[in-house]
């Protein structure tokens, strides 16, 4: 768990982090974006049971689109950027700019819907990815996100069931000029690599109070 | 490089651009000749940003930067970026293009290496299937509403009526209230005036009685000048009596069809769910012949 000081330095540094996306993504629209975490949580999955599991974040036991890429070597992990499929009709409409239509039928997507989405992940990841780079004073290794779309609650089983059990949660706010879009991004972690980044939060919030 | 690799390379079915450290191209690929009409050896050593001047953006920059320094990798998409490299043809299409932007390290040389996916063909694909689908939806569409609604009056006809009925027959506690219009002296308008004016008349009956549907109340046409009325949780005599006011108040004023004044009356009957029946047919036959008998009570008079 954390504690309040730690999850507010996270926190900041996040939002920093997701700012660089928010003015990328508005170069590349041309239109004015804004991405903000006002949530930061750290989730230690082994201290919950399957009840408890299921139930900790409800978006995921719907159908959801996620962008994942693993990164690793030394610090290690895997992170997913993650849209309810509701939203994603929505957001590359926003994105590009079309009409919104309300479709009443479970909507499909498209090669484009799924290329929007795996770019605004890209950019997004490749931020954090960066940010925490920086910080830890090391090149994170990584690929290309892959985009897949999860059937109901599918996520959460192969997600959750995992050695590596620290996950950090980020909320994060998608808003496209008046309109918002809430999406997820999950940072699994190894051990080593979760006690690496907190001891370097505890660094800077030292620094802060001195 | 290996000559089998670069055979390799020049097979594929996508643009290859590799960039050195001062972003100058050093490769060129067999696809991207083709598609631009540039060769490689005239490319060979630019900048990319002169050879491809839509790529000469900040944004495109940093992102190479990036991948050079961070090995940071990029997917830019059509969606968002329409194209990249122009086409030597003239092409009446969008170009649509996919980048990926990717960091290589080759004998303590980085380069970039940019892959260009051509989705041109596939877009257009979509954009036809797309419009394919619209007209197809419109194309149920219009065939649901031949299904449920009076072609002449654009009112819910009877099949719309049937299936709302029943569904409130299901539910637990509905309370609905069904009335029976038939028009009085509507055959001597149609033998009169004529078929044509006939139906014009219906259509304006139609239009005027639209006010009576609301969130709880439905106006159909069952055929001919026969019309019925759902309201739903009406209990009392007296509420009855309004609604009934109601119908004979809106067909008072006389409708005027090619400069003839017809002025219509109706009659009507009703019958009350659950209590006068509980299926679409009993609750049809109580109102019909509560209507018939009320049309025998106007004769009379």
């Amino acid at each position: 768990m954390l504690t309040t000081t730690q999850e507010d330095v996270l926190k900041e540094m996040y939002n920093v982090f997701v700012g660089e996306a928010a003015s990328l993504l508005s170069e590349i629209l041309q239109k004015r974006i804004y991405l903000s975490v006002p949530e930061v949580e750290l989730i230690v999955i082994n201290d919950l049971n399957d009840e408890d599991r299921e139930n900790l974040i409800p978006i995921l036991n719907g159908t959801i689109l996620s962008t994942s890429l693993k990164f690793g070597n030394v610090f290690s992990g895997r992170a997913e950027f993650i849209f309810p499929t509701e939203q994603i009709k929505y957001v590359t409409a926003l994105c590009l700019g079309e009409e919104y239509i309300m479709e009443t039928e479970e909507s499909s997507f498209s090669d484009e819907d799924f290329d929007v989405v795996k770019e605004i992940g890209n950019i997004i990841l490749n931020a954090i990815m960066g940010g925490m780079g920086s910080l830890l004073e090391m090149k994170l290794d990584y690929d290309v996100p892959q985009v897949v779309l999860h059937e109901q609650g599918e996520f959460s089983k192969t997600f959750f069931n995992t050695q590596e059990s620290n996950i950090l949660l980020l909320y994060v706010n998608f808003s496209v000029d008046e309109s918002e879009v809430i999406g997820l991004i999950l940072i699994k972690f190894s051990l080593e690599s979760i006690e690496f980044l907190i001891q370097k939060v505890d660094e800077i919030s030292r620094d802060v109070d001195e | 490089m290996n000559n089998l690799y670069l055979t390799i390379i020049n097979q594929l079915d996508n643009g290859i651009i590799l960039l050195d450290e001062q972003l100058n191209i050093q490769l060129w690929n067999n696809w991207l000749e083709k598609f631009t009409g540039q060769d490689e050896r005239d490319v060979k050593g630019l900048k990319v940003t002169q050879v491809i001047p839509r790529l000469n953006k900040s944004l495109y920059i940093s992102m190479f930067e990036k991948a050079l320094l961070n090995k940071q990798k990029n997917f830019c998409s059509a969606a968002m970026h329409e194209y990249f490299v122009d086409c030597e043809h003239e092409n009446t299409k969008k170009l649509r293009q996919n980048m990926l932007v990717r960091h290589i390290e080759l004998d303590n040389q980085v380069y970039v290496m940019l892959e260009i996916h051509d989705v041109t063909n596939h877009y257009e694909r979509i954009r036809k299937l797309n419009k394919s689908l619209q007209n197809s939806i419109g194309f149920t569409k219009s065939l649901e509403r031949f299904a449920f609604y009076d072609s002449l009056t654009n009112l819910p006809n009877r099949k719309f009526i049937v299936d709302r009925i029943e569904s409130l027959t299901k539910q637990e506690d509905a309370r609905f209230t069904l009335f029976f219009l038939d028009l009085n002296g509507f055959k001597s308008v149609n033998d009169s005036f004529g078929h044509t004016q006939g139906d014009q008349l219906l259509q304006m009956v139609a239009e005027r009685c639209q006010q009576l549907t609301d969130e709880q109340s439905v106006f159909a046409r069952l055929g001919g000048d026969e019309f019925v009325l759902l309201v739903e949780n009406l209990s009392s005599a007296e509420q009855h009596d309004k609604q009934i006011e109601k119908i004979h108040e809106l067909l008072l004023e006389p409708f005027i069809i090619e400069d003839q004044s017809i002025s219509i009356t109706t009659s009507i009957g009703y019958a009350c769910f659950p209590q006068d029946g509980v299926t679409v047919k009993q609750l049809l036959n109580i109102a019909d012949r509560q209507m018939y008998l009320h049309k025998q009570k106007m004769n009379n008079e």
